[in-house]
């Protein structure tokens, strides 16, 4: 069997949608930069560790769908092969803010009242060389392993008598040893160190659910549009979009577990060092935001989840799917720039909605060209029969 | 007790895909399919024997409701009213410390209903004996039963569906069930 290289031919106006929605975030994120700095930077860190949560989150799908012996999305493993094409654009985007504005975060040159932390593990652990050696390795782990897998999979269509499917075990299991542990550091590193007093055990896992959620999320909206259009009709079955509304349904219960586990504990202990991080989300429009952050994040999803004929309708499934992306940026976005910006309220305005339409038309293009590079279903694999005819 | 008497007309199957086909065969021939016995559970079994969908999930959610809704009120009615008790300067009636204890509850509810309710709806009261329709569907074999509902059930062209799907056996039989 010969492999067959996908042409997505979308229609020109949605490339010129697309295209033309990244320029403005590109000129959002300039403007931003001249005229109001600190809002530009911190929007750019949090699309920039939305985009690499999803980029490595891809390759922590198929890693563990491969390491479980899982065989029901074998036929859609395209999409997050496509998603790990997002981790280069999302690392450059990262690396950009913490090597060019280290002042967001508080450590860096600290104040008076801050000295006193610097000492000990914490101040050996935050230094800037040092952070920025362990931002490079982090994403330099997962951008190989995850190009690995993919790299495996599309070599696999070319050579019937490869031994990917072992070849890809290796791979995964490597990802799955390490990703865990670095991905919850890479938490504590760029998003909880903007707040240097502040810590959160669980915060890692609460973040690194909410990336997983996405992750969901993105796969279900690609795969309902790649049927709309055809190339996914006759491979995406509604047994594989109900898996993937149970998945999304259980994913955003974690993260809604995860998020009471961290308000309770903070919130009965009452230290002062603990509460802060709460102080400053609840009070003026940040409480709106907190609020609303709940309710797209799992009250909305998880009620209307519920039946088993939502999972099963493409529409449905899409709507939700664009939700929880959406709940992601909001999710990220309580998690990072108040400890910016500080009490008051987000500053949500014209350079916010640029960077996101730009950040979602980059990832709309990114993700094309991703799936372009190799045929949209993978031509040879131990399990792909069964996720054609799979019955859950 | 007025009693009836039920005509009954069983296959005896040996391969899951023989179950399969026969099943779905006979539905769309409009016969009565009163039951399939199978040891384990055969995917798609329930499409071809044209089952609705169970109704058992609405009761879960029903109890779940109900078990947090109590648990709720039992503990703002225990530390805010009847027993109020100073816990680190939290206010009496603390919603974030209920929540855990009434998640727990909501599991409890929801789980034991539903299995209880599973077994009264199935009659799988204690102490019921197991009735099988033939030997052997606990082990290696399958069971299509239907029943002759009137005169004009057609034996002959049944049984030649069954024989399509290398029918094993086929059993007549008769029981005398009171009327519901």
């Amino acid at each position: 069997m010969s492999a067959t290289v996908t042409d997505i031919r979308y229609q020109p106006t949605a490339q010129r949608l697309f295209s033309a929605m990244a320029a403005i975030g590109a000129l959002s994120l300039a403007a931003g930069l001249v005229l109001a700095p600190d809002r530009a930077w911190a929007n750019l860190l949090v699309l920039s560790i939305g985009t690499v949560g999803l980029g490595v989150g891809g390759a922590v799908f198929i890693a563990v769908h491969r390491l479980s012996g899982a065989g029901w999305a074998t036929a859609l493993r395209r999409v997050p092969e496509a998603m790990v094409s997002l981790l280069p654009v999302g690392s450059v985007g990262l690396l950009a803010v913490l090597v060019f504005r280290p002042n967001l975060y508080a450590w860096v040159n600290p104040s008076a009242e801050l000295e006193h932390l610097m000492v000990g593990f914490k101040g050996l652990w935050l230094n800037r060389p040092f952070f920025l050696a362990r931002a490079v390795f982090y994403l330099a782990l997962w951008s190989w392993l995850g190009w690995s897998l993919v790299r495996v999979s599309r070599l696999q269509d070319l050579d019937p008598h490869r031994k990917g499917y072992r070849e890809s075990g290796r791979y995964a299991a490597l990802l799955a040893a390490t990703f865990g542990l670095t991905y919850c550091l890479a938490s504590f590193d760029w998003i909880m160190s903007l707040e240097p007093e502040w810590y959160s055990t669980v915060f890692g896992f609460y973040n690194l659910a909410g990336m997983f959620v996405a992750v969901l999320a993105m796969m279900t909206l690609m795969s309902v549009w790649l049927r709309r259009r055809g190339e996914f009709r006759g491979v995406l079955s509604g047994e594989h979009l109900h898996d993937l509304g149970k998945l999304l349904m259980g994913f955003c219960t974690v993260w809604a577990y995860l998020w009471f586990c961290q308000y309770m504990l903070i919130w009965y202990s009452n230290f002062p060092e603990e509460t802060g991080y709460y102080l400053i989300r609840r009070e003026g429009a940040w409480n709106s935001v907190f609020f609303l952050n709940l309710a797209i994040n799992w009250i909305l999803p998880f009620l209307i989840l519920l039946p088993a004929s939502v999972k099963r309708s493409s529409s449905a499934m899409a709507k939700i799917a664009t939700l929880l992306l959406l709940g992601r940026v909001v999710d990220l976005y309580l998690m990072i720039v108040p400890s910016i910006e500080g009490v008051g309220g987000p500053k949500f305005g014209i350079y916010e909605v640029g960077m996101l339409a730009g950040a979602i038309g980059l990832i709309a293009l990114l993700m094309i060209r991703g799936l372009r590079g190799a045929a949209i279903v993978p031509q040879i694999d131990l399990r792909l029969q069964q996720s054609l005819h799979y019955h859950s | 007790m007025q009693r009836e008497n039920r005509r009954f007309y069983l296959g005896v199957f040996g391969t899951e895909e023989d179950i399969l086909g026969a099943t779905n065969e006979a539905r769309q021939r409009g016969l009565t399919i009163v039951d399939v016995y199978a040891p384990y559970a055969v995917h798609g079994l329930e499409k071809a024997m044209g089952l609705r969908y169970t109704r058992l999930p609405l009761f879960t959610l029903a109890m779940g409701i109900l078990g947090a809704g109590l648990k709720i009120w039992f503990e703002f009615w225990t530390t805010a009213v009847s027993w109020p008790v100073n816990v680190g300067g939290k206010p009496w009636n603390s919603l974030p410390a209920f929540i855990p204890v009434t998640f727990e509850v909501m599991v409890l509810f929801a789980g034991l209903g539903t299995v209880t309710a599973f077994f009264i709806g199935q009659r799988l009261i204690p102490g019921r004996k197991a009735k099988l329709p033939v030997h052997g569907v606990t082990d290696d074999k399958f069971a299509l039963v239907l029943e002759e509902t009137d005169a004009s059930f057609d034996k002959e062209s049944t049984q030649k569906m069954f024989e399509e799907f290398h029918v094993l056996e086929v059993v007549e039989r008769v029981e005398q069930e009171p009327i519901q």
